[in-house]
C-alpha cells in the first residue's frame, strides 16, 4: 500500500512538473485564441436570440458544425423508407435526405436518420431535433400556417384511392354502392372515404382496422370489396396479396395528398437550400442528366445553359445557397435524378406504382413535375 | 430415483413409466378422458394448420435474412463485434456466479464476483456506447490550460470539470483524515489534495457568475464545494471506523479516484484534432440503438435502476419524515395514476418543448428515464405490501438488540419483506419487459418496430406472420426465463418448497 501511495505520490509530481512546463507557447496559445473567438459566437446564437429567429441562416451553419444533416424519416412506409437488410435506411423519402447531405457535406453516409411517428413529428421540427423532415407529410393549410412549418416543393403527389379485384366488376367509384370497403380508422382516409360517397349519393359500409397490415389482410380473405388507402400505400400492399394480378386500383383520386420536405418557419435561407436541392433533381430529368452521365456532361461544355447553370460551370449558383459551386454534380452522381430515384424504390423493382400518365411525371409528359428555371 | 432391483416384485405399473404417467394425469376418469381427447383433437387442427404453414407458405427468409437487423438494428456493422465482447462478458460473469454460487465452501470469490457485477455497468456502457478517451498529449496540454489560460475554460463553458475534481479530492481527502493512521498515507494523500488545489489557484482568481448570478472570483464557489465535500468526507469515514481493512478500501478508492480525478479535469475539446480528446471506441450514441439491443437494455436499465429507486420510496412513503413521506406519496400516486404510454410521450414529445432550445437530450435516455420512474413507482407499492408484512415484533426485536434504524430496516425488515413479494417484483420485471414494445409508439425502434420495418422491403412485403411470431417468440423466451428465475430463488430463499 505504502508503495502504492509513494507511486501515486511521484507520479502526481511528475504529471504536474510536466505539466507545467508542456503546454508548447506557441502551439497551445493560437490553438486558443481562433477556438476562443468561435466557440463564444456559436454559443451566443444557439442560446440567446429568441426562436423564432435562431434559424435565421444559422440552420446551414449549425448542420455544418454538426457534420450531419439530422433528417426526420418513416420507419414503415413500402417504398419510402424502412430498414434494410444492413440495417440501413432506404426509399425513396430517405434518398432526398441523402441528397442534402450530398449536397452540403458530399457525402451521402453524412445523415442522422431520426424515425419519427406521425405525432411526434412536427414537434421534432420545433423543437429542432431534426433539421428537415422528409416523411409523407401532406402540405395543408394548417400545418403550413399554424404549425410553424413550411414546405418545400412536392417530390410525390399522392392521392387516396381505391383497390378493389378486377372480377368485382367496379370500374369506378360510382359502381360501388352499398359495398363493403376496409378503411383504416381515425385517420384524414376514412373521413374522404365518407365524403368521397356521399357526394356520389351512394352508401357504404365501411370495415374499420387499426393497422394497415390488418386492412390488407382482411381485404385479402375477402371481408371487404375494396380497399381504400393513398395509392402509394395501395400499390405496396398490392404485393403483399395472394395473387397481386387479380387486383386493381381505380383511376379516381379522393383527395390530395401532395407529399414533400418540411422544415421550421424562419430561416428562408435553409429552405431555399431544400428547396432548390429538389427542384435541380427533377431539373436533372428534364435535362437528361443522370448519375452515370453526369460526370462526362460535367467535364464538357454544355450547349443548353441551363444545364451549365445546373452543373455549376456558368453563374454562382452555389455560392448564393453556401454550398460548393458544382454540389449539383455530386448530388446527381450520388443519389441519381428524380426519374432514377423513382425507379429505383417505386418502379417495378420497388413498390411498382405506375408513373406514367400519373401526377408525378414530368411536366412535358402530362404530369405535375414543373420545376422553376435554374436561372 | 428409484430403481426395481429385484425381479420378483415389480412396482406396479400405473405408477411408473410413460403409460403409468398417462394414465395417472390424463386418462384418471372418463371424463378426463374425453378431456384429453378433445384437447388433443383441437391441438392437431390447430398444429397442423400452423406446422403446414409455416412449412409450406411462411417465408422464413423475411426473418433469417434480417436477424442481423432484428439483433443489432442501425448500431454500426463495423462496431457489432462490441456487442459480442459485452454478451461474451455477461454469460462469462453469468457462468463464474453460478459456479462459485452453488459451491457453499469457496466463500471467499463472492466479494471478487460482486465487484465484478458492481463493475459490469460501467463497463458495458464503455463497451456499447463507446468512449473518447484524452491521450497523454492532451492531458498534458488541457492541464496546460488551468495553468496558463484559465480563461479557455470559461469561454468553453468546462468550469465545472473543476468542481467536479474538487468534489471527489475533497470528500476523499476527508475520509482518509479520519481514516488513515500512518503519517506517510495521510501526507500523500493531503499532497494529492492540494495539487488539484493548486491546479485550481489560476482558475480561482477569474470572475464567473455562479449563483443567482452573482459575480464573485470562482474562489468563493470552489472553496465552499471543497470545505463542504472535506465536512462530508469526514463524516463519512468516522461512521467507518470500525470497519476491518477500512485503509486498504480507501486506498483502493484513490487508486480508483486519481485516474477519474485527471480523466474529469481533461476530457474537453478545444478544437485542435492533435490535442483534443480521441474515440478509443467509437461513440454509438443511444439514439440509434434498435432492434434486441434495445429493447434489452431498455429492460435491463429500468429493471436494474428502478430496484433501489422503488424500495426507497417504499421506505420514503413508511418514513415519520413529513417532507419525505409527503414526496413518496405524490409521486407513487401521480406516476401510478398515469399510463406508461402518457409517460413516454411526455417524456418524447412534451419536454423537448420545456428544454431551452440546443438542449435535446437522447431520446432513447428519456424512454429509459420514463420507464424507470414508472415501474419504480410500482415497485414501490409492492415493497411497501412486502414492509407490512414484517411483523412489528421482529423491529422490536432488532432494536433491543441495540442495532440503529439503518440498521434494523436493512438487516432485519428489508430482507423479509423482498422475500415476501418475489413473485409480484418479478411479475413487474416481466410486464415492464414487454411493455419495452411501447417505445415503437414515440418513434424508437425495438425488436417488434424493427421487424415491422424490415418487412416493408419488396422482397419481404406481407411477411407479417413470421416477425409476429420471431417477435413473440423473443418476448416469451425471455419472459420464462424472468419467471424460471424468479421460482428458483424463491426455492433457495425457502419461500415456496423446492419442486
Amino acid at each position: 500500500m505504502r508503495k502504492l501511495f509513494a507511486l501515486t505520490g511521484i507520479l502526481i509530481v511528475a504529471g504536474l512538473v510536466l505539466a507545467a512546463c508542456a503546454p508548447v507557447e506557441p502551439e497551445v496559445v493560437t490553438v486558443v485564441e481562433t477556438k476562443e473567438v468561435t466557440v463564444i459566437e456559436t454559443q451566443e446564437v444557439q442560446v440567446k436570440v429568441p426562436v423564432s429567429f435562431v434559424m435565421e441562416s444559422a440552420r446551414l451553419e449549425a448542420v455544418k458544425s454538426n457534420g450531419k444533416v439530422r433528417c426526420g424519416v418513416n420507419s414503415g412506409v413500402p417504398g419510402f423508407g424502412f430498414l434494410n437488410e444492413a440495417g440501413e435506411f432506404t426509399g425513396f423519402d430517405t434518398d432526398f435526405c441523402r441528397a442534402l447531405a450530398v449536397a452540403i457535406f458530399n457525402d451521402p453516409t453524412a445523415v442522422e436518420f431520426r424515425p419519427l411517428t406521425a405525432a411526434e413529428r412536427f414537434t421534432a421540427l420545433q423543437t429542432n431535433e431534426v433539421d428537415v423532415l422528409i416523411r409523407n407529410t401532406t402540405w395543408t393549410f394548417s400545418r403550413d400556417v399554424e404549425l410553424g412549418t413550411d414546405f418545400g416543393p412536392t417530390t410525390f403527389y399522392d392521392g387516396q384511392g381505391m383497390m378493389v379485384r378486377k372480377d368485382s366488376g367496379f370500374t369506378s367509384l360510382s359502381d360501388m354502392g352499398g359495398a363493403t370497403v376496409c378503411v383504416l380508422s381515425g385517420t384524414t382516409t376514412e373521413l374522404n372515404l365518407a365524403d368521397a360517397f356521399s357526394a356520389r349519393g351512394l352508401t357504404y359500409d365501411p370495415l374499420v382496422f387499426d393497422k394497415s397490415d390488418e386492412t390488407a389482410v382482411a381485404y385479402d380473405e375477402g371481408r371487404c370489396d375494396g380497399l381504400t388507402s393513398d395509392k402509394s400505400q395501395l400499390a405496396g400492399l398490392r404485393t403483399t396479396m395472394t395473387n397481386p394480378a387479380d387486383h386493381q386500383i381505380l383511376a379516381e383520386t379522393m383527395s390530395k395528398e401532395p407529399l414533400g420536405p418540411v422544415w421550421a418557419h424562419g430561416d428562408q435561407q435553409w429552405g431555399d437550400l431544400v428547396s432548390w436541392v429538389v427542384n435541380g433533381i427533377i431539373i436533372a430529368e428534364e435535362k437528361g442528366i443522370t448519375s452515370s452521365n453526369v460526370a462526362e456532361i460535367a467535364a464538357g461544355t454544355p450547349e443548353d445553359p441551363e444545364v451549365a447553370r445546373l452543373l455549376g460551370l456558368e453563374g454562382s449558383f452555389g455560392e448564393l445557397l453556401g454550398l460548393a459551386p458544382d454540389f449539383m454534380v455530386n448530388v446527381i452522381a450520388a443519389v441519381g435524378n428524380y426519374g432514377e430515384i423513382y425507379d429505383r424504390h417505386l418502379g417495378p423493382e420497388g413498390t411498382d406504382i405506375p408513373r406514367e400518365g400519373s401526377f408525378n411525371a414530368l411536366w412535358k409528359d402530362g404530369g405535375l413535375l414543373y420545376p422553376p428555371p435554374w436561372r | 430415483m428409484e430403481r426395481a432391483e429385484s425381479s420378483s416384485i415389480k412396482p406396479p405399473v400405473t405408477s411408473l413409466g410413460v403409460l403409468g404417467w398417462l394414465r395417472a394425469n390424463l386418462f384418471s376418469s372418463w371424463i378426463n378422458s374425453l378431456l384429453t381427447i378433445l384437447t388433443l383433437i383441437l391441438i392437431y387442427f390447430f398444429g397442423r394448420v400452423l406446422v403446414i404453414w409455416s412449412v409450406r407458405e411462411a417465408n422464413w427468409s423475411a426473418v433469417t435474412n434480417n436477424l442481423g437487423v432484428l439483433t443489432w438494428g442501425r448500431y454500426p456493422n463495423t462496431e457489432v463485434w462490441r456487442l459480442g465482447v459485452s454478451l461474451i462478458l455477461i454469460v462469462l460473469m453469468g457462468v463464474l456466479t453460478w459456479v462459485q454460487w452453488s459451491r457453499q465452501e469457496n466463500q471467499r470469490s463472492r466479494p471478487v464476483l460482486l465487484a465484478g457485477w458492481l463493475m459490469m455497468p460501467f463497463v458495458l456502457t464503455i463497451l456499447i456506447r463507446g468512449i473518447t478517451m484524452p491521450t497523454f498529449r492532451t492531458i498534458i496540454n488541457n492541464i496546460g490550460y488551468y495553468i496558463v489560460h484559465p480563461d479557455v475554460l470559461i469561454a468553453l463553458d468546462q468550469t465545472w470539470r473543476a468542481n467536479a475534481a474538487l468534489t471527489l479530492t475533497g470528500l476523499l481527502a476527508g475520509a482518509s483524515w479520519m481514516i488513515f493512521q500512518k503519517r506517510r498515507s495521510r501526507i500523500l494523500t493531503n499532497v494529492g489534495a492540494l495539487v488539484v488545489l493548486a491546479l485550481m489557484v489560476p482558475l480561482s482568481t477569474l470572475s464567473q457568475p455562479w449563483i443567482f448570478g452573482l459575480r464573485t472570483p470562482m474562489a468563493i464557489p470552489m472553496l465552499l464545494t471543497f470545505g463542504l465535500c472535506l465536512l462530508i468526507g469526514r463524516a463519512v469515514g468516522r461512521s467507518f471506523t470500525n470497519m476491518v481493512g477500512r485503509a486498504h478500501v480507501l486506498g483502493a478508492i484513490w487508486m480508483i479516484s486519481l485516474p477519474i480525478v485527471v480523466i474529469v479535469l481533461t476530457t474537453f475539446e478545444v478544437g485542435n484534432e492533435a490535442v483534443d480528446p480521441v474515440e478509443a471506441l467509437m461513440i454509438v450514441p443511444p439514439n440509434i440503438w434498435s432492434g434486441i439491443l434495445l429493447t434489452l437494455s431498455l429492460s435491463v436499465v429500468s429493471i436494474a435502476a428502478s430496484f433501489p429507486i422503488g424500495v426507497l420510496l417504499a421506505l420514503g412513503r413508511r418514513s415519520s419524515l413529513p417532507v419525505v413521506k409527503g414526496f413518496s406519496i405524490l409521486f407513487i400516486e401521480l406516476v401510478r395514476g398515469v399510463p406508461l404510454i402518457s409517460i413516454l410521450f411526455m417524456a418524447q414529445v412534451m419536454l423537448p418543448l420545456f428544454l431551452p432550445l440546443g438542449v435535446n437530450i437522447d431520446r432513447v435516455l428519456r424512454a429509459m428515464a420514463g420507464m424507470i420512474l414508472f415501474t419504480a413507482a410500482y415497485l414501490a407499492e409492492i415493497v411497501r405490501g412486502g414492509l407490512q408484512a414484517v411483523r412489528n415484533e421482529q423491529v422490536e426485536a432488532a432494536r433491543a438488540l441495540g442495532l440503529n434504524e439503518f440498521l434494523v430496516t436493512s438487516l432485519v425488515v428489508l430482507p423479509q419483506a423482498l422475500r415476501a413479494v418475489i413473485p409480484p417484483i418479478m411479475g413487474q420485471f416481466v410486464s415492464i419487459f414487454k411493455d419495452t414494445s411501447l417505445v415503437a409508439i414515440v418513434g424508437l425502434l425495438d425488436v417488434l418496430a424493427v421487424g415491422q420495418s424490415v418487412i416493408k422491403a419488396r422482397e419481404y412485403l406481407g411477411a407479417v406472420r413470421e416477425i409476429y411470431l420471431f417477435a413473440g417468440l423473443f418476448y416469451f423466451v425471455f419472459s420464462y426465463a424472468m419467471s424460471q428465475a424468479s421460482r428458483r430463488l424463491e426455492a433457495r430463499l425457502g419461500v415456496v418448497e423446492s419442486e
